[in-house]
């Protein structure tokens, strides 16, 4: 395998709240390698988007701790924090809300040569006052044919208007393809996307994600998919992180977690994506618990069909399967890979194999 | 049967006492809204027990002694914690009085600009259509009259006192309670149940009253907060400039007035009155920022 | 561009339909008061003759909307009728008091949101701590104070003890030759530098009376629009592109801030005409707020007409320039019209 371009260790994060501290994010670990795409999936409200916005440090209201290594080089630890100079040239976000991530105040060409002439943070109010004033005509030329560059890439046929239009005078998909083309400008190295396409219809949801694909394919970056849809998460990516209540459950290549979800909450994920078939699919039942006064116990437990008493009394370390696959859940066995060899052509529903073993040893 | 209501009740209540408990830590967390609540709790305890409190009730309650010409403008002292006027009466006396005038004066203006102000919003609301362009251009007209001129008008071409006044501050300060009812029933009016009462055929007022009205109790409380300062304020104003009570009842911008005169000599005659009205807004300010925050509505602040 | 055109031609006929129900409601409100102006100008000892001559003349015999139409036409022929006080007509009056008043407003309000936003935004940046305290105190006690406490207490500490500013007036001596009524404007027209530094010197402490509640409704809005804003997704979007902190929170924050902050300018507008009264009775400062108190204590009707009709038209007009300036900042709200 290519070498790991992001790794972060152990990431916390609590906010505080009229009703207590709120631990939202307890220990997460994940690993990108380069050129890779991973998807990270879980429904509204798991924390997948706090992750990605906590590399960044977008987050300044969240207390956290951990580690978090780019390219080999400590960004984030207890003594470190560097995250803040990764912003754009090296790891680069794509906002979930299309409507609301543009600045409604100025145009799109001002805000895209803004990122080009004065992103990456070395730039001051000084560099911006002699810019303004000397209207510097060649630098400014350049930052704006680069961004009619990007424009073109996500396929907007009609640049130049772009450009000098405001936000809410173009759509919904304009803005998302926009948002996309903003990520791309500083060419970063990891581009994340936070649920692309989502807040749009269908068709256009479709081709967002297929423009993305392209791109990523062409660049060769590594990216991290942030979705709620495994259906999504099966077309674009290599790898999928599952994640529920702030924790990673599961963790597997993309066409094995479709043969074989392991977790009982993926299981409940892979029920609710829409198919043709079946039309919509039919959700999980019960929502995310309160992240505050959490026990030290499965998140899930309260919504798992087969919870038992060690769910509730004790948390369930992450265990290694065969596969590549990981899962968080007392279904399986520590460290013994899980299933027995004899039913490993079934897709996996239902009790889990060991138990079925016990029985029939009864 | 009867064990499973039962459940569902008391879940219910406890639901209920979750809500109040978590409303209450909300309201408790902020410093600035528990200083606000003691300043207004102080100034309505100070209302109520001026009688008992005050060193010289007969300063401030008129009638015989009620003025004492040996003891002309004397200085803050012990004795008179905020000096005595120009007719030798208690300063301080006369400014827990005043708190009386003041919440008085509040309480009959917001009464009169709520009701007036709420149903006539309540009826654009509810109606929409042309009675709603007539009832909402007339309020932004009378909007368009800044609420001091407007009041000074009305109060100066009627006779001025204390009743007047308030009549005249309503009749600017309707129009907030109208816009803030008529917004607020049209977001609630597109809502389920509303609409589901309507299809039933119900008539409108009775949707207003059993459905609407429930919901708009909150912010318009909350609004009503706030403004109880800016209400003490302008009625202040307009004690200051003659137009609202008259001496020599112990209204707070008349005391501030009358010491204009001395204002070279004798600072603490106007100065001090006046600490009370800013110590009042600031309350009622606190308390309604406060409230605001706890039940989470959106109000405008006009001045 | 087009759009921006559109919506200000859009703002017009509003503005001419709120000054049509305005000048109905004042007129109509004086007449409906049960007092006889008539009498009261000319006092209880006049002979019925003059009375009825002068009842005549105020048209008070005539049917209501008759006086009203008669009234609109004088308006047209430049006129807001007699005073019964002054015995001028009363846009002459208006004239004459207007500089002083306005003088007044803009060194009040000028300062007030040069201060006030720098201090909104510095306290909004730093949310929670000691910045911001600060400032929500001072936002605070802007409201809390009257102007009239303010002013009065200016005069005890600054003027009374410390002497550090005149007492009253506009101007020590004779004004300047009368071009504008500004006298800061005309002392500079005469080139007398020295009477033009005694007017500013004279009119810093009635600016600040009137000034600071506006200083601090400024000071709190652009603190929660900041607030308010630096959650926004944009936000997060230009940070996360490594645009510097300072350039998010000058530039994209601000004027975002600053467009919603201008709406409520306008509203401060008839706070500051009115607030003026205050000021100009204690100051001693011979503006349109003394005129529209006297004119309401002696029943001068056509003054009082006349003055709410200016004050209403300069309240309307500010805030439709107002939703202008707010209109070509914020490229939504054109939209929308």
């Amino acid at each position: 395998m290519s070498n790991p371009i992001l790794e972060i260790n152990d990431l916390k994060a609590s906010f505080k709240t009229y009703e207590g501290t709120a631990n939202v994010l307890d220990g997460i670990d994940l690993t990108i390698h380069e050129g890779e795409a991973m998807a990270l999936v879980g429904e509204t409200g798991c924390g997948k988007s706090l992750t990605t916005e906590l590399i960044l440090d977008l987050v300044p209201a969240a207390r956290t701790s951990g580690e978090m290594k780019f390219k080999d080089e400590v960004v984030y630890s207890p003594s470190v924090d560097e995250r803040s100079t990764l912003r754009g040239e090296n790891i680069s976000i794509i906002m979930q809300d299309p409507m609301s991530s543009l600045n409604p105040v100025f145009t799109i060409g001002e805000q895209m040569t803004d990122i080009l002439l004065f992103g990456g943070g070395e730039k001051s109010p000084i560099d911006y006052l002699k810019h303004k004033l000397t209207r510097n005509g060649a630098e400014r030329k350049k930052a704006r044919e680069r961004a009619r560059e990007v424009l073109n890439e996500v396929q907007i046929s009609s640049p130049e208007r772009v450009l000098s239009s405001y936000p809410s005078e173009l759509s919904g998909g304009m803005r998302q393809r926009i948002l996309i083309g903003m990520a791309l400008l500083a060419d970063p190295d990891l581009l994340i996307a936070d649920e692309p396409g989502t807040a749009l219809d269908v068709t256009t949801e479709k081709k967002i994600l297929e423009i993305l694909k392209d791109i990523v394919d062409n660049r060769d970056t590594s990216v991290i998919y942030i979705t709620h849809d495994l259906g999504v998460a099966h077309e674009v990516s290599d790898r999928v992180t599952v994640m529920y209540a702030g924790q990673v459950v599961e963790r597997s290549p993309t066409d094995v977690i479709f043969d074989t979800p392991m977790h009982p909450y993926t299981r409940t994920l892979l029920e609710s994506v829409p198919s043709l078939s079946t039309g919509i699919g039919e959700g999980s039942e019960g929502s995310i618990p309160s992240y505050v006064d959490v026990e030290a116990e499965c998140r899930f437990a309260d919504r798992c069909e087969f919870s038992e008493a060690a769910c509730r009394g004790v948390h369930p370390g992450e265990r290694t399967l065969d596969q590549g696959q990981s899962v968080a859940c007392h279904l399986y066995k520590q460290d013994t890979g899980g299933r027995s060899a004899d039913d490993t052509d079934e897709p996996y529903i239902g009790p889990p194999p060991w138990r079925t073993e016990q029985k029939r040893a009864d | 049967m009867s064990g499973i209501l039962n459940s569902e009740m008391s879940s219910e209540r406890e639901e209920q006492i979750d809500n109040l408990k978590r409303l209450w830590s909300r309201f408790t967390a902020n410093t600035l809204t528990v200083v606000g609540t003691l300043i207004v709790v102080s100034v309505i305890f100070a209302a109520i027990f001026a009688p008992y409190i005050a060193p010289y009730p007969q300063h401030a309650e008129g009638g015989v002694g009620s003025v004492d010409n040996d003891n002309r403008l004397a200085e803050p002292s012990t004795e008179h914690l905020m000096g005595t006027d120009d007719s030798g009466r208690d300063i301080f006396s006369r400014v827990l009085y005043g708190a009386r005038i003041s919440l008085q004066m509040m309480t009959i203006a917001l009464t009169l600009s709520i009701s007036v102000g709420g149903t006539l919003g309540l009826v654009a609301g509810m109606k929409g259509g042309i009675t709603k362009v007539i009832i909402m251009r007339t309020a932004d007209t009378f909007m368009s009259i800044p609420a001091l001129v407007l009041a000074m008008v009305v109060a100066g071409l009627l006779e001025p006192n204390l009743y007047i006044s308030m009549v005249a501050v309503s009749v600017y300060w309707w129009t907030l309670y109208c816009r803030l009812v008529q917004g607020e029933v049209n977001s609630i009016k597109e809502e389920e149940f509303v609409e589901a009462d309507r299809a039933l055929g119900s008539p409108w007022y009775n949707t207003a009253v059993k459905e609407i009205l429930p919901n708009i109790i909150t912010p318009v409380l909350v609004k009503a907060t706030i403004d109880a300062g800016f209400i003490i304020l302008l009625a202040a104003g307009l004690g200051f400039l003659g137009l609202g009570t008259q001496p020599p009842t112990p209204d707070w911008g008349v005391m501030v007035a009358q010491g204009r005169d001395f204002v070279l000599t004798s600072w603490w005659v106007s100065t001090l009155p006046g600490l009370a009205i800013a110590y009042t807004v600031y309350g009622f300010n606190l308390l309604g920022d406060g409230l605001r925050d706890v039940f989470d509505v959106e109000v405008d602040v006009n001045e | 561009m087009a759009s921006y055109k559109k919506f200000v031609l859009l703002r017009i006929p509003q503005v001419v339909l709120t000054l049509v129900g305005l000048s109905i409601l004042i007129f109509t409100l004086v007449r409906f008061i049960p007092s006889d102006p008539a009498r009261t100008a000319i006092g209880p000892g006049a002979s019925e003759e003059v009375y009825q001559e002068y009842r005549e003349e105020l048209r008070l015999d005539e049917p209501l909307h008759m006086q009203y139409i008669g009234f609109v036409q004088d308006i047209f022929n430049g006129s807001l009728g007699e005073s019964t006080r002054t015995g001028n007509d009363v846009a002459v009056d208006i004239i004459e008091k207007l500089p002083a008043t306005l003088e007044l407003i803009a060194l009040g309000f000028t300062v007030a949101v040069l201060l006030g936003i720098p201090f909104g935004i510095v306290a909004g940046l730093n949310k929670d701590r000691l910045p911001d305290h600060f400032s929500r105190f001072v936002a605070l006690s802007g409201i809390a104070f009257p102007r009239f406490w303010l002013a009065i207490t200016f005069q005890v500490v600054l003027v009374s003890w410390l002497g550090l500013f005149p007492l009253t007036g506009r101007i020590s001596g004779a004004a300047p030759a009368h071009v504008t009524g500004f006298y800061t404007i005309d002392s500079l027209i005469a080139g007398n530098f020295d009477k033009f530094t005694d007017a500013v010197w004279h009119l810093i402490l009635p600016a600040t009376a009137l000034g600071f509640s506006t200083f601090s409704q400024v000071t709190r809005l652009v603190r929660s629009e900041m607030i308010e804003i630096s959650r926004a997704d944009y936000i997060m979007t230009g940070r996360s592109q490594g645009i510097p902190e300072w350039m998010i929170a000058y530039k994209y924050m601000l004027k975002n801030a600053f467009s919603s902050t201008l709406t409520v300018l306008g509203f401060r507008i008839g706070g500051m005409l009115s607030g003026a009264t205050f000021v100009e009775l204690i100051f001693n400062i011979d503006g349109i707020g003394r005129y529209t108190l006297a004119s309401i204590v002696r029943l001068d009707y056509n003054a009082i007409v006349g003055v709410v009709l200016v004050l209403g038209v300069t309240y309307l007009i500010s805030s439709a320039i107002v939703d202008m300036l707010y209109g070509y900042l914020d490229p939504r709200i054109r939209l929308e019209a």
